[in-house]
């Protein structure tokens, strides 16, 4: 793909979401001499512009995944800074975690402006999930109470898993740029993988991995929307199809239909939709 | 159920069934090397090089997936006493996840008319290089291959060209880091994005260790391969 190509991809209208942003990105690109580009741009792109558009533009993804970012940042932000809140053996790992999510933050946005696009403006958060106040608490306790703090923070780590999973493709017509985003991408599911073994030290039957939906996450009903559709069963192998996971594991294992079923579910985790993605973060950000 | 033994005198006997399977099996992608110029004597070992394009990618998420979900059924068949109930519930789903991933990998092949190499499926893997009578030693190993999973996935994840495909992939390298960190924290607690995977500085700080093909089929070929793997046919973006 050439790099006009690309460059067209980047800022393709997609009806809705943030036309402000993406005419200002080609307004500025059109500015920009080729020369103040980064190297990723200029080696761009071999593959497939129809899987880049297939459900937004790359900007949209990186944008989303920034948004993700953003929110867990914040998070471990105000939780770090409750007194009391974060038990004193996890705060080394809280700490990383916030700092990977940060160099995460600082590379997302810097490959945005730097390609010309403007990144939007960060919103305000809420982790009681009142809005700030506008709407009933659906975590009142989160900055208290240590294990509804870790809830919340295993559903965002989650959350993330699954909306890199369903961006990381956007970008799949840019090399370099999916170098970036997948490597991101791995990091978020050890911070999920993490996150559950913090909740297990602590009592909670949940294991690493969303075992079908769930029962809802750490704190039902509110958490169910940030598992709803994990207990998926049947993979897309091809064009238009699909098999039923369950069925192809071996007999000879003696595995029960109930093991077959969660095991099925275990090991894929399922990409959020950004609509849905947006209406979760939507919970604490306004 | 336990893994058939390939401890004794594997080299030949391995040799001797892939040059056999190399005769019979027209679809074969297996390339015997050429001979050096002048000298026939068979000196240069036989080889199999993964195909071109996704059927080759994808080949490489199978030989890899394969490989995991052997080495859990064979600890599993046999575990240290001193590895925890918590331990072996992880491991048993490590072990059920990894055939999940494997055997839909298969499908992607049957379902599309992909041509998987004929020699993977037999490869008789080795887990000698591993110390598998004690916890620790299957902890250890387990990260290995667990990381190693990870960082070539991501690696990887960029050469195949089909969506379908690519997204099948991207739900299977959720779960293995997932299983990764899980490994790592229960080896050392906290150490589910240490350092050595996640450098912490750099222009690398914050992204996942990456590995090629070539760098992981080297490995295999080194330490857990019967037989040489090759990468050259696979793409490189």
């Amino acid at each position: 793909m050439s790099l006009l190509s690309f460059l067209e991809q980047l800022g393709a209208a997609d009806a809705s979401a943030a036309p402000t942003a993406r005419r200002g990105a080609m307004a500025q690109l059109g500015r920009t001499a080729a020369a103040a580009l980064p190297a990723v741009l200029l080696t761009a792109a071999t593959a497939t512009p129809a899987l880049a558009q297939r459900t937004g533009t790359v900007l949209d993804a990186l944008q989303l995944a920034l948004r993700v970012e953003w929110l867990q940042d914040e998070f471990y932000g105000q939780v770090l800074g409750a007194t009391g809140l974060v038990p004193a053996a996890i705060q080394p790992d809280f700490t990383l975690i916030r700092a990977q999510q940060r160099q995460h933050i600082a590379l997302l946005e810097s490959y945005i402006r730097t390609s010309g696009g403007i990144v939007e403006t960060r919103p305000r958060y809420d982790f009681t999930g009142s809005r700030g106040g506008a709407s009933a608490t659906r975590f009142p306790d989160v900055l208290t109470n240590t294990d509804t703090m870790l809830a919340v923070a295993q559903a965002l780590e989650d959350l993330s898993t699954r909306v890199y999973t369903g961006q990381v493709a956007l970008v799949a017509s840019n090399n370099d740029l999916m170098d970036m985003v997948v490597r991101m991408f791995a990091v978020e599911g050890r911070h999920a993988a993490h996150l559950r073994q913090l909740r297990r030290q602590r009592g909670a039957t949940v294991k690493h991995w969303i075992s079908g939906t769930d029962n809802g996450g750490p704190l039902p009903p509110n958490t169910a929307g940030f598992y709803a559709g994990e207990d998926r069963v049947e993979q897309r192998v091809g064009a238009l199809i699909e098999r039923n996971v369950p069925s192809l594991l071996p007999a000879t294992i003696g595995l029960t239909e109930a093991d077959k079923l969660a095991a099925a579910t275990e090991a894929f985790d399922e990409p959020l939709t950004a609509a849905a993605a947006a209406a979760l973060i939507g919970l604490f950000a306004f | 159920m336990p893994e058939a033994s390939s401890s004794s005198s594997p080299s030949t006997l391995n040799r001797r069934s892939f040059l056999a399977s190399a005769g019979v099996a027209t679809a074969s992608l297996l390339v015997l090397a050429a001979c050096e110029d002048d000298n026939p004597a068979p000196t240069t070992d036989p080889f199999i090089a993964l195909a071109a394009g996704d059927p080759g990618v994808l080949s490489y998420f199978y030989l890899l997936e394969r490989f995991s979900a052997e080495f859990y059924n064979k600890v599993l068949a046999a575990p240290p006493t001193d590895l925890t109930a918590t331990d072996l519930a992880v491991l048993r789903d490590l072990y059920r996840h990894e055939l999940a991933h494997r055997e839909t990998l298969n499908q992607v092949f049957s379902a599309n008319g992909l041509t998987l190499d004929v020699n993977l499926p037999a490869l008789e893997f080795k887990y000698d290089s591993f110390t598998l009578t004690t916890r620790a030693g299957v902890l250890s190993a387990a990260q290995t291959i667990e990381d190693m999973g990870v960082a070539a996935l991501a690696g990887a994840a960029k050469l195949v060209a089909d969506a379908n495909y690519l997204q099948l992939v991207l739900k299977i390298m959720a779960v293995e880091a997932r299983h990764a960190a899980a490994i790592r924290d229960l080896n050392q607690a906290g150490s589910f994005a240490g350092a050595d995977v996640v450098p912490q500085t750099g222009t690398e700080a914050g992204l996942n260790r990456v590995l090629t093909p070539t760098e992981v089929l080297a490995e295999f070929t080194a330490k857990y391969s019967p037989i040489k793997l090759r990468a050259d046919n696979l793409p490189t973006s």
